[in-house]
């Protein structure tokens, strides 16, 4: 298929011209991009940067002279002022085709520009975030956390997917009757690592935590998207199973269980910001490039500005491998 | 619903009432061509005295009832020597006329009817193109196209650069009912859209119907084109045919039964793939494979007509059209001393048309004409690729088998009745009925993937077939009130049966034309419309990979109301001009969601569907010149067209792709002799809407290299260059012996103007000799599709 799209695109292009065109876009100032997947198990983490014109050849920044206040209707507050640089290292899990297992390597140097408060965010509690910096319009929004929906239970077992084995999951939640509510499923992957400390002569354990990208059940595989979130339009207030099919091996444990590993299954209770933006987010990372595909506009709940404050709230549910 | 029918069929059959003071009789009969037998439709037929009077339907039918007397009829048909025949009017009488050219056809014209003024007809909105006419334009590498020449009328707007879709009045590409001999056409195009699928040389006439659509027509919100065929030469066996730069087409016709039976068979194909295979097979070669690319589309029209008496006739006519564009590669090498690989790959976009009609013409009475069709209609197109390894000797670790396949169609089956009756020269009333079955199969996926010989994957998934009914019955009549004001009233009722749901609605047709002077009239029109199967179009580069679905239980009929007004006048008897202003709403119009296209393989295509609403206004001009060594026409739009959806665009309205504020173009042709004429056409659009990204910034997320996300402030919320261009032609005919020649000579696009195509942003690298290094440069390229492109094209006639 890409490759006849390929031949009809490059065809067309052989025949068609090209020219580079300088276009009289609007202008507009740079606005303040204000971003977070905030859950009430952290501290307060966000990161600010600014928008660019599409025509721009300047890369995108992060603003890291801000300040970002925080206001909940309980009466507590928070205040950011500038960004910490935090250096990080990747760490990727993959899958050897050749050992047969799962390695974890080590790579890369990051450095996370973050704004990070001291207080935590709580469900059910409503809080007002702004966030100003020199030269730009302050940027502002409001948002609940929801409170979390815990899981009733988690079944795994095999499935044949479109012609794969494939691994099955099944996880049970009660929905609470009501208000719309919007949720969000991750799967993660735990296994260690023995590691030999020659120094103090022991074994340890290192963790290698993983994304296990498990897919609805009732989907073809062909459009698996990373965002696997949904309402509660057609199960408002039941119980209801939700079916995943993924991975074998995620199912496994690499060293039988001689050492731990787990697979977690997490239920995200967000919000229909959250919902909203991811979902415009993977319809655009779905259709880019392609001329065929209808625009995609990314949803904001950020006023005068863009990007996302997505407030969620987890429940984990563990089952030893 | 049942009320407001009753008062619209009492209110017809008050307005059909005749008194009758003196005995009438009726001159009934055919109009024919007296060269070949072909039908003239909307010949002018009426009484010389008191101009009361008819016209032929699209048999050739007439049929005038006058008091007993003695009369001077006259039969006038534009390009035809006027017949004018005395007849002592007694009792009930059959006249067949055959007509001969009179006034040269090469004469440039384009008519509101071919028999009647502009400002005469009832009917606004309509125009008729005849096919020579089309002949004479200068085309696309040399092209004669039906549906490229009614892009060049006012409200008719062209979609991309090159495409020969119709968007009419603000509607959108499925809106248009385009009719090949009574039998809908539901992709009209061939390559990608760059030509259609009417062959001009197997063709008769060509009516086009913006608005005001009476009630025989339904079906479709925006606009009916109704092409019929030529019937084939009752009297002589003759040929025409044409070599151009990539298609050849040839068209033979001739009698069965002279005077009684006659057939035409039309054929064209393209070349280009033939002639350029050792050059793409060399390319392959290069890069170490065998392998084969190509295009081509070919299409067939074929016609029987059997005069069985006076009184009956059968036709049938069948179309087949097929485009193929396919890439079949092959690659064997050794992987050990012993053993080859040999991998193949193939990929191909195949569709098509295929329609048949079976046609009986009854003449019941002198007054009472009757048409019985029984058609089928059948559009599909299939997309896929596949990947196979072969191992020689067999070793099934090393074989692999990958396939997939996506395919798309709809059929029909049609049966219908329609009758004219014309019970005085005041009233021409016209009833019928008729039912659709459709099936539809609006995307199946067949994926295969494993060894050939193993149970691999063999799976089928998309959507099962869909059946629906749609009915259809109509009255309306067209009648004189006086001597200067006209109408034409129906009611058309149609409906649509898909398992337990059931839509049905009855669409008020009007349209009432005031003689204000004896050359300029005044003329008003309101219609309702209804439209119970859709098209799922993507909003960039037009592919045949448009869905066609049905009305569902989640997916309601499209509805629209559009009211029209204008005037007419034709002065000094060459020059007829209207000015037409219209409003037109619609709802539930269907769109895709956001980043959904036709590839995007979810379970169901309703899953992917926004339903919303579109409103159009505007006002055209069309002055035209019709008789002259020079004719040609002018015609300007000026119109806004919006789309209302509640999940796009935040809720907000904006504007329609296909919103072109202003549309301009003037046509002229030029006969120096009977052996050379020229013709050129200037067209100017405003740009095409289209959604550009105008700002980006990061997304939210842990990483933290900046991933950009791209902000559209709004959809369609700018707009590519305005189009325009010039095209020029030449003709150059000899008489030879046998047979008769043209050269054509001309030029598309003749300043090579960069119309745009597409816009896209590109990232480039470009190299900075301040830093001496290679940097990132975005910029935001368009791309054109035809540049200057001259044609030649040889055509024969005998």
């Amino acid at each position: 298929m890409k490759k006849l799209l390929t031949y009809t695109i490059a065809i067309a292009a052989l025949i068609s011209c090209r020219t580079a065109i300088d276009i009289e876009l609007p202008q507009t100032d740079s606005k303040l991009v204000l971003n977070s997947y905030q859950s009430t198990d952290s501290v307060w983490v966000f990161y600010l940067s600014a928008s660019l014109m599409a025509n721009s050849q300047d890369s995108l920044e992060f603003v890291k002279n801000g300040t970002i206040t925080i206001k909940g209707d309980d009466g507590s507050s928070d205040e950011i002022n500038g960004s910490q640089s935090t250096v990080k290292y990747q760490i990727g899990t993959y899958w050897d085709e050749f050992s047969q297992q799962l390695v974890t390597d080590t790579f890369g140097r990051r450095i996370y520009e973050q704004y990070i408060g001291t207080t935590t965010p709580k469900s059910g509690v409503t809080y007002s975030i702004e966030a100003k910096a020199p030269g730009y319009v302050t940027v502002s929004t409001e948002v609940t956390f929801p409170t979390p929906v815990p899981v009733n239970g988690v079944d795994t077992g095999t499935t044949l997917s479109e012609g794969w084995k494939a691994a099955k999951v099944d996880v049970r939640f009660t929905d609470p009757a009501g208000d719309s509510n919007y949720y969000d499923m991750k799967f993660h992957y735990v296994t260690y690592t023995p590691v030999y400390d020659s120094i103090n002569q022991t074994f340890d354990l290192a963790e290698n935590r993983a994304r296990a990208y498990y897919y609805p059940i009732e989907t073809s595989f062909f459009d698996f998207s990373a965002f696997q979130g949904f309402d509660d339009g057609t199960f408002d207030g039941q119980t209801i199973e939700k079916s995943y099919a993924g991975e074998l091996y995620y199912l496994q444990n690499p060293y039988d269980s001689l050492i731990p590993a787990y697979f977690i299954t997490e239920l995200r209770t967000t919000t229909v910001d959250y919902y909203l933006y991811k979902r415009s987010v993977a319809l655009f990372d779905q259709s880019k490039g392609s001329p065929f595909a209808q625009p995609v506009q990314i949803y904001t709940n950020i006023k005068n500005g863009y990007g996302v404050v997505a407030p969620y709230t987890a429940y984990l549910d563990t089952l030893d491998l | 619903m049942v009320n407001q029918l009753t008062h619209w069929v009492l209110l017809v059959a008050c307005l059909c009432t005749t008194t009758v003071s003196a005995q009438k009789f009726t001159i009934s009969g055919f109009v024919d061509d007296n060269a070949n037998g072909e039908k003239l439709i909307g010949t002018n037929i009426y009484d010389e005295a008191s101009f009361k009077g008819t016209s032929t339907n699209v048999y050739g039918f007439y049929s005038l009832t006058l008091p007993k007397g003695d009369y001077t009829i006259v039969y006038s048909f534009v390009g035809y020597e006027d017949k004018k025949v005395p007849v002592s009017l007694t009792s009930d009488t059959s006249i067949n006329i055959e007509m001969g050219m009179g006034m040269s056809l090469d004469e440039f014209e384009v008519t509101a009817s071919a028999g009647e003024r502009v400002e005469e007809r009832t009917q606004m909105s309509t125009i008729s193109v005849p096919i020579k006419q089309i002949e004479k334009l200068p085309a696309l590498l040399g092209e004669t196209d039906v549906l490229k020449a009614l892009q060049l009328l006012p409200g008719i707007q062209s979609g991309n650069e090159g495409s020969s879709g119709i968007y009419v009045r603000g509607g959108g590409p499925d809106q248009n009912l385009i009719l090949l001999d009574g039998v809908p056409v539901y992709n009209a195009s061939h390559l990608f859209g760059f030509f259609s699928v009417f062959n001009a040389d197997a063709l008769n006439s060509v009516e086009l119907i913006k608005g005001g659509f009476p009630a025989h027509y339904g079906g479709r919100l925006s606009s009916v084109i109704d092409i019929r065929m030529k019937e084939g030469n009752m009297k002589e066996f003759h040929g025409k045919g044409a070599v151009g730069l990539i298609s050849s087409k040839l068209t033979l016709e001739g009698p069965i039964v002279k005077n009684k039976a006659s057939f035409i068979v039309s054929a064209r194909r393209t070349y280009i793939d033939i002639l350029a295979r050792p050059a793409i097979k060399y390319g392959f070669k290069r890069e170490g494979v065998d392998g084969v690319a190509g295009y081509y589309f070919t299409d067939l029209n074929g016609k029987v007509n059997w005069k069985i008496s006076d009184k009956d006739r059968i036709f049938l006519s069948s179309y087949w059209g097929d485009d193929n564009f396919y890439l079949r590669t092959e690659d064997s090498y050794d992987v050990t001393s012993t053993q080859t690989i040999t991998d193949k790959q193939d990929a191909g976009l195949r569709w098509g048309n295929i329609t048949t009609a079976l046609r009986y013409n009854r003449v019941i009475s002198k007054k009472l004409f009757a048409n019985l069709t029984a058609t089928y209609s059948r559009y599909n197109f299939t997309i896929g690729s596949g990947f196979e390894t072969i191992s020689d000797p067999k070793d099934d670790d090393l074989d692999e088998l990958f396939r997939f396949d996506y395919k798309s169609g709809i059929y029909d089956w049609t049966g219908r009745v329609d009758f004219d009756f014309i019970p005085t020269p005041n009233h021409y009333i016209k009833f019928g009925m008729g039912d659709i079955y459709h099936t539809f199969t609006p995307g199946v996926t067949v994926f295969e993937a494993g060894s050939k010989d193993d149970n691999g994957i063999d799976t089928t998934y998309g959507s099962n077939s869909i059946f629906a009914h749609e009915y259809f019955a109509y009255v309306e009549d067209d009648f004189k009130i006086g001597t200067r004001l006209k109408m034409n009233l129906g009611i058309h009722y149609s409906g649509f049966l898909k398992g337990k749901t059931h839509y049905y609605s009855f669409q008020p047709r009007a349209a009432v034309r005031f003689m204000v002077t004896e050359n300029m009239s005044v003329k008003a029109s309101y219609a309702e419309m209804q439209q119970y199967i859709h098209l799922l179009t993507n909003a960039g580069i037009g592919l045949p990979t448009d869905l066609w679905v049905p009305s569902t239980e989640n997916v309601l009929p499209e509805e629209s109301q559009q009211i029209a007004g204008g005037l007419a006048q034709t002065f000094r008897d060459q020059f007829e001009i209207s000015v037409e202003g219209y409003y037109k709403w619609m709802q539930n119009l269907l769109e895709y969601k956001e980043g959904s296209s036709f590839f995007s393989t979810n379970a169901d295509w309703e899953d992917q569907l926004e339903f919303g609403k579109g409103w159009s206004y505007g006002g055209e001009v069309f002055l035209q010149k019709k008789t002259g060594k020079t004719t040609g026409w002018i015609g300007y739009t000026l119109s806004w067209t919006m789309r209302e959806f509640e999940n796009l665009n935040f809720g907000k309205p904006y504007p329609y792709r296909y919103d072109r504020r202003h549309d301009f173009s003037i046509v002229v042709a030029h006969e120096f002799s009977e052996k050379f004429d020229i013709a050129a056409t200037w067209v100017y659009g405003t740009g095409n809407a289209v959604s550009l990204p105008t700002e980006r910034y990061m997304r939210a997320g842990t990483s933290p290299y900046p991933q950009e996300l791209e902000h559209f402030q709004e959809r369609n919320g700018y707009r590519m260059r305005a189009y325009h261009r010039l095209d020029f032609g030449v003709n150059f005919h000899k008489q030879k012996k046998y047979w008769k020649r043209t050269w054509s000579f001309g030029t598309y696009n003749m300043y090579n103007r960069a119309n745009p195509f597409f816009l896209q942003y590109e990232t480039e690298y470009v190299y900075n000799a301040e830093t001496q290094q290679y940097v990132e440069q975005r910029q935001l390229t368009q791309y054109s599709l035809f540049p200057i492109i001259p044609y030649v094209s040889y055509r024969f006639e005998f």
